[in-house]
């Protein structure tokens, strides 16, 4: 027999008391000001908002100190295009200072913005490149984890890699220190438009 | 093997053998545990989210075959391989066989407990393969060439200075004297290994049983960058792992990093449907004795666990013994479970590193009665047949407890002998504790302190005062 169908037969044969599956709903935490707390959580991950409107993007993500800076930029974002264009190879991300990109959803509750099939094109440049900007209509915020899955719905198995992304990457391994740029972005930028 | 052949008190006093060291490692875990708090107190729905986690998990568990069934049939609807291992053993072939037909040689890891677990690491090491943990506690640990001491944080046992000195030691590194510039000097180590790897083996946090996607939580953004580089990517799961909706994960990453490390949600929370373009992706779901722990009516609960460490964090055995004291993969009150049960006699004092304070259990987000199951495996011990000519120190100590257990019976069956055995007991209790620190009760007596007993017990105290307060007796 398989392991497969070794294991199987397995747990069938074992006789378990039915446990019921709940349902998730019911009243969840709601927050006076959506942005105010995205923004409250998001700095809390280490990463900064940004405020702007839908006519000043351009100029906004352009007044950036990581975008001024960057010798490589590569962007989705139509208001600001970078100066090179999203490599085919995700090798091809490894001397990227920045990448500037949109994000389908944000989260009020933690600070983290989904990245779906709107980032597929540069999916290792989110974790290769040195500074990330990522660029979200404020409409596109719900208050919690729940409302993002709700949100999202179907769309998530079509999806083949999607991440609910919080922050700069960091890590505290070494005596609790937190350290922001472990492997991924030493910086994250979240540009919130409305 | 030296590690498993001590108890877990004889590891511990290695450990704290370093006062400083153990006062650290206490007082971190202790800082986690309360920035856990802090992030719990935000939420309302806590206990709800608590419950639900509960009851999700016990459903999956309880139609666990379905839910494999149904998983692996969407996830190769993605375009994904799904295998099957039955141990340890067939986990690491399955793996081997996927690299060596691939002509795999350099592999990123990113932190995998049941990797660990399966041994897949020497395994791997062994037929000449180059493997690079790439989370940086687990690329301490795996330097250092030691287990990681905790599932969360792989190096919360160690200072600065020993990082310094294993990445001067094994990576050449200049001396660094900070976290920032050790973290950035393994930034720049470690990319290598990336972008010259050939395959990215994972973890799985959850598994989707209605989508057939797969879960992966980092704050490094190193299994992203594991998934995201080489061609190959071989997911390594328990089977335990399953929800059945994607809206359950709601619940999951929502109590995992508060959990965990007092964070919201992690830095990366990857929701993986298929290979990456030009890719291949493998799933790995291996057994390794949870169907035998899912049999178990009082310790199947064990196989809610999502590995988020909070009762570790907050165990005063743990934090004070550190976690290879317990010289198991998973260690604390969850390990202290899971090892006995599916390892046997080797770990017999695990279920005694524990007070029984209940901390773990009330904090525990899948809600597993965790000390409840420590003290019923103490029993189980006793019940145990002995494999007698090896064990004659056990079965000198049921004898003497069932002698004991006989002896109370006798006393309390009677008012008279329970009074004359008081007044032995508070007689023998002022001269016992000088006496008791010499000899066999040593080893009890060393690190506990008998109680100052009374003069007189309370029926002879009562009756005095009621004298003293009614000279002409009661009413």
């Amino acid at each position: 027999m398989s392991a497969r169908d070794e294991i199987l037969s397995a747990l069938r044969a074992q006789a378990l008391p039915a446990a019921p599956l709940p349902e998730i709903s019911g009243e969840w935490i709601a927050y006076p000001d959506l942005s105010e707390q995205f923004a409250r959580a998001l700095e809390r991950a280490a990463g900064s908002l940004v405020r702007s409107t839908r006519a000043r993007l351009g100029e906004v993500l352009a007044a950036l100190p990581v975008v001024q800076q960057a010798g490589r930029c590569c962007s989705l974002v139509p208001e600001l295009p970078g100066n090179q264009q999203p490599p085919a190879e995700p090798h091809g991300f490894r001397d990227l200072d920045v990448l500037i990109a949109p994000a389908q959803l944000g989260i009020a509750e933690s600070g983290a913005v989904w990245l779906g099939e709107s980032a597929a094109s540069v999916r290792a440049g989110l974790f290769l490149t040195q500074h990330l900007v990522l660029v979200l209509a404020r409409q596109e915020l719900v208050p919690h984890l729940h409302g993002a899955y709700e949100r999202l719905g179907a769309e998530l198995a079509r999806t083949g890699y999607g991440c609910f992304l919080c922050g700069p990457s960091k890590t505290a391994d070494i005596e609790q220190a937190l350290v922001v740029g472990a492997h991924g972005p030493r910086s994250l930028a979240v540009v919130l438009w409305e | 093997m030296n590690r498993l052949q001590l108890s877990h008190p004889q590891r511990a006093r290695q450990f704290l053998g370093d006062a400083e060291r153990a006062r650290f490692h206490d007082g971190a875990l202790w800082q986690i545990r309360g920035r856990r708090d802090q992030r719990v107190a935000e939420l309302p729905e806590w206990e709800r989210l608590r419950e639900l986690a509960a009851q999700i998990k016990a459903h999956t568990l309880a139609e666990l075959p379905d839910y494999l069934e149904r998983f692996e049939a969407n996830a190769r609807r993605h375009g994904a391989q799904v295998h099957f291992a039955r141990d340890a053993a067939e986990h690491n072939r399955i793996v081997y066989e996927l690299l060596r037909e691939r002509g795999v040689s350099r592999v990123v890891k990113s932190k995998s407990m049941l990797t660990e677990e399966c041994g897949l690491n020497p395994f791997l090491e062994q037929r000449g393969l180059e493997v690079v943990d790439t989370d940086l506690g687990e690329l301490i640990v795996q330097l250092r060439v030691e287990p990681p001491s905790h599932i969360v944080m792989p190096a919360i046992h160690l200072r600065t200075a020993d990082v310094a000195q294993t990445f001067a030691r094994t990576l050449g590194a200049p001396p660094l004297a900070d976290p920032q510039s050790l973290a950035e000097f393994a930034r720049g180590h470690l990319r290598a290994k990336f972008l010259a790897a050939q395959a990215g083996i994972t973890g799985v946090n959850f598994a989707i049983a209605e989508t057939g996607g797969i879960v992966v939580c980092t704050n490094e953004g190193n299994a992203d960058l594991g998934m995201a580089l080489p061609p190959l990517h071989i997911a390594c799961m328990g089977l335990e792992k399953l929800v059945p909706r994607a809206a359950d994960l709601g619940v999951f990453l929502r109590l995992l990093a508060r959990s965990a490390t007092g964070q919201a949600i992690t830095a990366y929370s990857a929701h993986v449907h298929g290979p990456r373009p030009g890719g291949e992706l493998h799933i790995v779901i291996v057994d390794n004795g949870r169907s035998a722990l899912r049999a178990e009516d009082q310790h199947r609960s064990a196989l809610r666990c999502i590995r988020c460490g909070a009762c570790m964090n907050t165990c005063p055995v743990f934090r004070r013994s550190g976690g290879h004291s317990y010289g198991t993969t998973v260690p604390g009150p969850i390990g202290s479970i899971l090892a006995p049960l599916r390892e046997g006699a080797a770990h017999d004092s695990l279920p005694h590193a524990c007070t029984l304070c209940g901390s773990c259990t009330a904090i525990c987000p899948v809600k597993i009665n965790l000390h409840d199951q420590l003290l019923e495996l103490r029993q189980r011990q006793l019940e145990r047949p002995l494999r007698s000519a090896r064990e004659p120190r056990l079965a000198a100590a049921r004898a003497l407890e069932r002698t004991g257990a006989a002896l109370l019976g006798w006393v309390l069956r009677s008012p008279s002998r329970l009074a004359r055995a008081g007044a032995l007991l508070r007689w023998l209790g002022r001269r016992l504790p000088g006496l008791a620190r010499r000899g066999p009760l040593a080893r009890w007596t060393a690190t506990r302190e008998l109680p100052p007993l009374p003069e007189r017990s309370f029926q002879q105290a009562y009756a005095e005062r009621r004298a003293r307060e009614s000279p002409r007796g009661a009413p």
